[in-house]
């Protein structure tokens, strides 16, 4: 395993398949089993330049001068050339192993002789050092170490000094003798040599020191901090490292990675490293050791180290990485609850804006895919048990919502994932977004759907989110202007406009419902609903002509389609709104006058609802239409077919009534009269009904019915409780009278009742005087027809009781309205004794009387006859009285008249006319 | 008679005939600017006048009528004749008739013994 980071280290330190030209080789690249085994990468030395002509070429000359020559000197040149043609020119010269260990076998023999001749005419250190690889190459590995001791003790000045030390090193290394090794390795580090083989000595003496145990490790690590320092001297040099050096930084890495894990890990290497953060390439110790720790099963090790250099640099370039490791050791693990922690862990991490764009685009891609994986892990975890997962979820979704490409679908889980959560306003806003903000999204119409349900749903009660129905209008206002096209909108809108009818709003449930009729695609039962809507609406704000309308229109719909949910119930009830709403322009007319435009609508009614309750009603307020309208004869008619048509409804009752006004307003009151005859057995209390009808039939000249109806009344006990009462009953003894119907009986009823009652009117006290007098005269007649015969007493007696009684009357009249009456009956009181005196006067004289007797007896006839004449006289004179009071009457006249024949000194008085002629003339 | 008087008369008869409700006007002509002495013909027309008033029981009318033509004819007996039985029998002013029938008496040229009866009476019924 390894992390990216690294991955991108190991693409950089990747080695050219090129390297493998060197003039010498030490193999120590492989591990061993153990720590002890572990060997140093291969070394390369120096490489020189190729001739420029054919190197087979240049090899066959020298082999063949090699082969041919008999000086040493020569030889050992010539094998020197060949050594290096072929180091530069590869395998095309390279000879096979047997020929080139017979060529330095040869010439381990040039060299001896060379230097025992001591002619040498060279120089002598590259003599030793070419005899020291001949021997190296031939085996004997003691003889080469030896004369590059020589070399460097003879000639410590040469070049090929720090080459022959570092032999030294190496053989020393290679035999086991790291003591020496690490020695030798110092002497060339402290010496003259490159800096090349330098870094080559400070690695080689760091494996010195690790093979030399853990005591050693510190200097060991410091050895190959040394390599590492001069390596990558700083952040950029990582992309500078040369292929070959490339095995050679990783493999320092691995060693010092190696001896912190088994010397306490991070804590060691920060002792090492002087802290983190001292050393700029730390982080790829950082991951080795963790990579070392995850290899070999210690995950949390792992973890530890990583997270350690994470805290304390979080903000280096390589913190997401080793965030990232930590998932994949998790991974690693098997432990998928540490995994979505570490997922956490790195979302969290990376969560704000400045952080997040500091991330790779690569890790930026992680980040996101995490959110993801994190959302969907607790969406799926909500739906499994309960606990705030799709909380968390919803919280997932909506930071990777802000970062990706595509986020509608994002916010639309996001939003789901609230409303599972019961974060319903969050939720709204979630939708919201993926419906109306966020470009491209292909499901916008259903996140824009899912705000509206949100919001029925908590209106509905089916969720605890607190909406109003303000708010749904504007979420489907909304929708609808982005989604004008959604085929649910007809729908939607009749709900929405039932929801505000049930509110009463009906501006607004008058809106949603006509948008429904917008839409083409609306189907029958939404049509349906929103006529419903409109037909409420307009009933409820008294707009009855658009209510008809509506109400029609769905009742034209139950009639051409099957609509679920409507039944004949239902459908009879939409008949009745419209009945209703045709009946309601009736009144609106009949209110503004419109009289005849209310009976049509009134009559209209019935042929929407045919015998329906509301249908009858429709007929008798078009009845009463026409009777405000005073519309008579049409009234009089509806009316009465009304009540043929219904004799039994209850509204009938009320028609009598009204037929009777419809009559008497048409100056038809024997009809109106007969219509409240007609049905005051119905009643129950006929009187008033009754004498109503007897005054009508008064008013129609209908006498007989008339009278008929007083006679009944008055020959009933009725004792007035009122004036009114009063007055009525002696108007109706009044027009008995006059009209000849028992005319004295009534007049005596009028007299009586007259002057027993406490009410009276001037009309009441005039008849009942009128009654009086008119009775006075009967009894005078009756007085008049008695005779006065012999024996005088009896008939007198009764002639006298016929006066009295006269005298009576003209009493009661006079009490009664003297104004009217007083001299009349002064007039008739005085002629009566008049006449008494004038008939005692011509009283029968009994024939058994003689003359003389005769004679007496007339004499006692004048005698009683006297004081009547006087009283005559006086009665006379006091009606001639009344002059004083100014009124002269008729009967005052007659008074004279008689006073002028009774009393003729003083009242038998003739005016005198005159004439031209001087004369006057006297009334006769 | 002087002509005041005439004027005065004639207003007086216009004021009567004007409340006679359905009787022809008199004659104004003569009131036109022109002042003529009440003549018999004047005399005979307002006492029938007053008669006439008198048969439609309009008798304060009557006796005012008279009244006034006696101011400006006070011989006429006839005229005192007629206002003492108008004021005796219909306005009961039994004093006025006694004025009215003595200067009738004493206008007479001849003795009225039925008249004479008549004061006497009055001036007993006056004591």
């Amino acid at each position: 395993m390894r992390m990216s980071a690294m991955g991108l280290l190991l693409i950089a330190f990747s080695i050219p398949s090129a390297y493998c030209q060197e003039s010498f080789r030490v193999e120590l690249g492989r591990d061993g089993e153990t720590i002890a085994e572990l060997r140093p990468v291969f070394m390369t030395f120096e490489s020189r330049p190729m001739p420029a002509i054919s190197p087979a070429e240049v090899v066959r000359r020298y082999q063949r001068l090699f082969d041919t020559s008999e000086e040493p000197e020569v030889r050992v040149d010539a094998l020197n050339r060949l050594a290096n043609i072929q180091q530069v020119s590869g395998q095309l010269t390279q000879p096979d192993d047997t020929q080139e260990l017979r060529r330095y076998r040869e010439a381990l023999g040039s060299y001896e002789s060379i230097i025992q001749s001591g002619s040498f005419h060279g120089k002598l250190d590259e003599l030793l050092y070419q005899m020291a690889k001949a021997h190296a190459y031939v085996g004997q590995g003691d003889q080469s170490i030896q004369r590059l001791r020589q070399l460097a003790g003879l000639y410590p000045k040469s070049p090929l000094v720090p080459e022959a030390r570092f032999r030294i090193a190496e053989a020393a290394f290679s035999a086991g003798n790291y003591t020496d090794a690490e020695l030798e390795y110092g002497r060339l580090i402290s010496g003259s040599g490159g800096d090349r083989l330098k870094l080559k000595a400070h690695y080689m003496q760091g494996w010195s020191r690790y093979k030399q145990g853990k005591d050693a490790w510190p200097r060991a690590a410091a050895s190959f901090i040394r390599v590492l320092d001069q390596q990558l001297p700083d952040s950029e040099s990582m992309e500078r490292v040369s292929a070959s050096d490339v095995e050679l930084v990783d493999d320092t890495l691995r060693v010092i990675a190696l001896m912190a894990a088994e010397s306490g890990g991070e804590r060691a290497l920060t002792a090492w490293l002087g802290g983190f953060g001292e050393k700029h390439y730390d982080y790829l110790l950082v991951d080795r050791l963790a990579d070392h720790y995850a290899s070999s099963g210690r995950f949390g090790d792992s973890v530890s180290v990583n997270q350690a250099y994470i805290a304390a640099r979080p903000d280096h370039p390589a913190a997401a990485a080793f965030l990232a490791q930590i998932i994949d050791v998790w991974i690693l693990a098997g432990n998928n609850d540490r995994v979505r922690e570490a997922w956490a862990d790195y979302v969290v991490a990376y969560e704000s804006d400045d952080r997040y764009e500091a991330l790779s685009a690569t890790h930026q891609e992680l980040w996101r895919t995490l959110s993801r994986q994190l959302a969907d892990y607790y969406y799926d975890q909500g739906e499994r048990a309960s606990g705030d997962w799709f909380s968390r979820a919803a919280a997932y979704y909506e930071g990777l919502s802000k970062r990706a490409h595509e986020p509608g679908d994002i916010l639309g889980l996001a939003g789901d994932a609230r409303l599972q959560a019961g974060h319903y306003r969050v939720a709204l806003e979630n939708y919201r977004q993926a419906a109306y903000r966020t470009e491209g999204y292909g499901d916008a119409v259903d996140a824009g759907w899912a705000a509206i349900s949100l919001h029925r749903n908590g209106l509905d009660s089916r969720t605890t989110f607190e909406t109003r129905l303000q708010d749904l209008s504007s979420e489907v206002d909304r929708f609808a202007e982005r989604f004008p096209g959604d085929p649910r909108l007809s729908g939607l809108d009749a709900d929405i406009a039932n929801r505000w009818l049930e509110h009463r709003a009906y501006t607004e449930a008058r809106r949603f419902a006509e948008r429904v009729h917008a839409h083409n695609s609306a189907r029958p039962d939404e049509r349906y609903s929103a006529w419903l809507a409109l037909g409420e609406v307009h009933t409820a704000t008294g707009d009855h002509v658009l209510a008809e309308h509506a109400w029609r229109n769905a009742a034209a719909l139950i009639s051409e389609h099957s609509l679920a949910g409507v039944d004949v119930a239902q459908a009879h009830e939409v008949r009745l709104q419209l009945a209703r709403a045709v009946y309601r322009q009736g009144e609106a007319a009949q209110q503004t006058g419109d009289t005849h435009v209310a009976v049509g609508h009134f009559q209209r009614v019935g042929s929407v609802l045919p015998g329906s309750e509301i249908a009858i009603k429709g007929r008798y307020d078009a009845a009463n239409s026409l009777l405000l309208a005073e519309r008579w004869q049409a009234a009089i008619g509806e009316l009465n077919r009304f009540r043929a048509d219904y004799p039994e409804h209850s509204l009938t009752a009320g028609i009598s009534d009204k037929l009777v006004l419809a009559y008497t307003r048409s100056d038809q009151p024997v009809r109106a009269a007969s219509e409240l005859i007609g049905n005051s057995a119905q009643t129950g209390a006929h009187w008033p009904r009754k004498l109503r009808a007897a005054e009508l039939f008064h008013q129609g000249d209908a006498i007989d019915r008339r009278n008929s109806i007083y006679q009944q009344f008055l020959n009933e006990p009725h004792e007035p409780v009122s004036a009114a009462e009063h007055i009525q009953a002696q108007t109706m003894r009044q027009r008995l009278v006059k009209s000849g119907v028992s005319p004295d009986h009534f007049r005596e009823q009028l007299v009586s009742t007259e002057l027993s009652s406490q009410w009276h009117s001037p009309d009441t006290l005039k008849w009942s005087a009128s009654a009086a007098m008119a009775l006075g005269r009967m009894s005078v007649r009756k007085f008049e027809a008695i005779a006065l015969q012999y024996p005088l007493a009896e008939s007198l007696a009764r002639k006298q009781a016929a006066l009295e009684k006269a005298t009576q009357r003209f009493a009661e009249a006079i009490r009664l309205d003297a104004q009217t009456v007083q001299s009349e009956a002064l007039f008739r009181r005085a002629e009566l004794y008049r006449m008494l005196a004038a008939d005692l006067m011509a009283s029968e004289v009994p024939d058994e009387l003689n003359d003389l007797e005769r004679a007496q007896y007339q004499m006692l006839l004048e005698e009683e006859a006297y004081p009547f004449e006087e009283k005559a006289i006086r009665l006379h004179a006091r009606n001639h009285e009344l002059l004083a009071e100014g009124e002269y009457t008729e009967w005052v006249g007659k008074s004279l008249e008689v006073l002028a024949e009774l009393f003729p000194g003083r009242y038998d008085r003739d005016v005198r006319w005159m004439t031209w002629n001087e004369e006057s003339s006297d009334d006769a | 008679m002087m002509p005041e008087y005439r004027v005065l008369v004639m207003l007086v008869v216009l004021g009567v005939l004007g409340g006679c409700a359905g009787r022809p006007a008199p004659d104004q002509s003569r009131g036109e600017g022109r002042v003529e002495p009440v003549t018999r013909e004047d005399v005979v027309q307002i006492n029938n006048q007053a008669l006439s008033l008198k048969e439609q029981s309009r008798f304060r009318e009557a006796a005012t009528l008279l009244r006034s033509v006696i101011e400006s004819a006070p011989d006429t007996p006839e005229l005192h004749y007629n206002l003492a039985v108008i004021s005796e029998l219909y306005l009961l002013d039994l004093e006025a008739a006694l004025v009215h029938y003595r200067q009738y008496r004493e206008l007479s040229s001849s003795e009225d013994k039925r008249v004479a009866g008549w004061i006497a009476d009055l001036e007993r019924r006056l004591q």
